[in-house]
């Protein structure tokens, strides 16, 4: 992941289309509509965030390395009662520089992005509990790699490369 | 300085700390010279720097060490700064090198952090110099089952001594690896705004996860990874020198990984006999005061940065020598949050809600308004095990008592 082999001829997707899905994603995540983030996905998606992009996830620590099934964990964690998620965080996503390329299959593409996230958890009017009201920029690359599944894209990876990923961090509850 | 009595108080009945350990910046001070710099700290594990030459650098309160393997084998903590200026020597945090080079004016040094070269050496009187032996080294180190723990005291009490009865538990928890140790794999790094001890009382409170974790416990249970029926029997130890135990029976095995743990169970009693092997099969948070804790296969190391920031890492470890077969599913479990003692620390299910409360606890004592904290559960029913050692319900806050019974010991 994260490597185009060589293919020649166009990408079977286009950018145009492409930034479609992504774009959706984005909306998607910033209104707090996370079961339809959820459909995004393949059965066997993997949505990844390393702090270390060269080292095994079935061996070593992730920031996120979530499966179908811890996806919808996440989620449902995020409605119900999750401490570090009350309140939730706003966020709004930055989508750019967004090229695709043809994979290693007939029916899929890679999909690079530079994202910027900024998140901020609302609340706290008289501005003294830390945590709360204070902004935060994540810079981050993202690599996709979509799938057609009846007709359909989907997402079958999706990682996210913070820049400050292998540095000390703070809550990462939010979906980045 | 504000007398100690002051900030702790202990009654046959009450157990009382100030906020004010938490908020002030003189204390937090205090802290570091007393309790890092001069007592013994946790500084690496030594799978990390296993050839001669690796090296990885660390902190003991705020002085920047770097701990190293020296071509005779042996480990050496030595201060991180040049004998010239005083600059960082080595900027990295692990590695291997054949010399620690000073990047301001080339001054260099060994592996075991000896004095190699002073560079322009001819421009220098003859006899100049001859009182620098090299990096400064800590004045006292340990290595316990593959820890490496350094004091800057010469008069820091002997480790063995330093550890007391605890040794029993730290045991059972090395012995969990049939080869008796443990390899260490890259960290988790979270930061977070509060003060250090709240990592530090957290991880052996067996009394806040039904309130904190009641997401995390509702996720798992819906998922079918926890049953609620379980109940939580265990007890909490506390002993001399501030540390202390949060211990409970593996109930919390999600049913696919459950073969496995019976088999790992069944194989620490085959090399450890029935009653043994039993005994250490359990969950345990472990403290050694001031700043590591032996989790549920993983080591938390806590670094406190300010008053208000706490840096934490989590190393999940490998047990050599046990069937493969039983570290995957440790692994798997670590990693993808089946269970109330996994996951990542800044966004997995669990310890991601205790740093809120971290932040939310420093945000209510910054007010100042609240002069004592209390920490009387269980006061009335410790019972002494053995010579530093008690025993508490496994909801008591025993192991607090324990640390700031010698945080004022040590503060003095």
């Amino acid at each position: 992941m994260g490597k185009a082999d060589d293919v020649s001829g166009p990408p079977v997707l286009s950018r145009r289309e492409a930034e479609k899905l992504v774009f959706r994603e984005a909306r998607l995540l910033d209104e707090d509509r996370f079961e339809e983030w959820l459909e995004l996905f393949t059965e066997d998606g993997i949505y990844s965030v390393p702090s270390d992009e060269t080292a095994d996830p079935a061996v070593d620590t992730s920031i996120i390395h979530d499966d179908t099934r811890q996806r919808e964990k996440r989620v449902f964690q995020l409605r119900n009662r999750h401490l570090a998620q009350d309140p939730l965080s706003r966020t709004i996503h930055f989508v750019s520089n967004v090229e695709v390329d043809q994979a290693d299959a007939p029916d899929a593409v890679l999909v690079r992005c530079n994202a910027l996230i900024a998140e901020m958890r609302p609340g706290d009017h008289q501005g003294l509990q830390l945590g709360l009201a204070e902004p935060r920029i994540l810079p981050c690359r993202c690599v996709y790699r979509l799938r057609r599944e009846n007709d359909e894209w989907r997402i079958a990876s999706k990682q996210v490369l913070m820049i400050d990923r292998d540095l000390p961090l703070q809550n990462i509850t939010f979906i980045l | 300085m504000t007398h100690t009595a002051d900030l702790v108080r202990e009654t046959g009945t009450d157990f009382m700390v100030s906020s004010r350990v938490y908020t002030d910046p003189a204390i937090f001070d205090r802290e570091l010279e007393r309790i890092f710099e001069n007592g013994w700290c946790y500084v690496a594990h030594e799978s990390e720097i296993e050839k001669p030459g690796d090296f990885r650098t660390a902190a003991v309160g705020r002085i920047p060490v770097i701990v190293s393997r020296g071509d005779d084998g042996g480990v050496y903590v030595n201060v991180n700064a040049c004998r010239h200026r005083g600059t960082v020597v080595c900027h990295k945090e692990r590695g291997n090198t054949r010399f620690f080079v000073c990047p301001y004016h080339g001054w260099s040094y060994r592996r075991d952090g000896s004095l190699h070269k002073v560079s322009a050496r001819s421009n220098f009187p003859e006899d100049w110099g001859r009182d620098i032996e090299g990096l400064v080294p800590a004045a006292r180190t340990a290595n316990f089952r593959g820890l490496i723990f350094a004091s800057f005291a010469p008069d820091a009490i002997d480790f063995d001594e330093y550890l007391g009865p605890l040794k029993r538990y730290a045991d059972f928890w090395f012995d969990h690896a049939l080869d008796g140790r443990v390899r260490v794999h890259k960290p988790w790094r979270a930061v977070y705004s509060g003060n250090w001890k709240f990592q530090l009382e957290n991880s052996t409170d067996g009394w806040h996860a039904r309130y904190v974790h009641v997401s995390a416990l509702k996720t798992l249970a819906k998922f079918g990874e926890y049953s609620p029926k379980v109940g939580w029997p265990g007890c909490t130890r506390g002993f001399a020198n501030g540390h202390g135990i949060l211990e409970r029976p593996r109930g919390d095995i999600p049913p696919e990984l459950k073969p496995t743990f019976d088999l790992f169970r069944s194989r620490l009693q085959e090399k450890y006999g029935d009653e043994r092997g039993g005994e250490m099969f359990a969950r345990r948070h472990i403290t050694v005061f001031p700043n590591i804790q032996l989790m549920e296969f993983k080591l938390r190391v806590i670094h406190p940065v300010e008053v208000d920031k706490t840096i934490v890492y989590e190393f999940p470890v490998e047990l050599l020598g046990t069937d493969e077969e039983i570290n995957q599913v440790i692994r798997q479990r670590l990693l993808t949050e089946v269970s109330i003692s996994s996951g990542s620390p800044v966004s997995g299910m669990v310890n991601a809600d205790d740093v809120e409360i971290f932040a939310r606890t420093q945000t209510g004592l910054s007010s100042g308004r609240m002069r004592w904290l209390r920490f009387a559960r269980g006061i009335h029913q410790e019972v002494m095990e053995r010579d530093n050692e008690w025993r508490g319900e496994d909801m008591d806050e025993l192991p607090q008592r324990a640390l700031y019974r010698e945080w004022a010991r040590r503060m003095m």
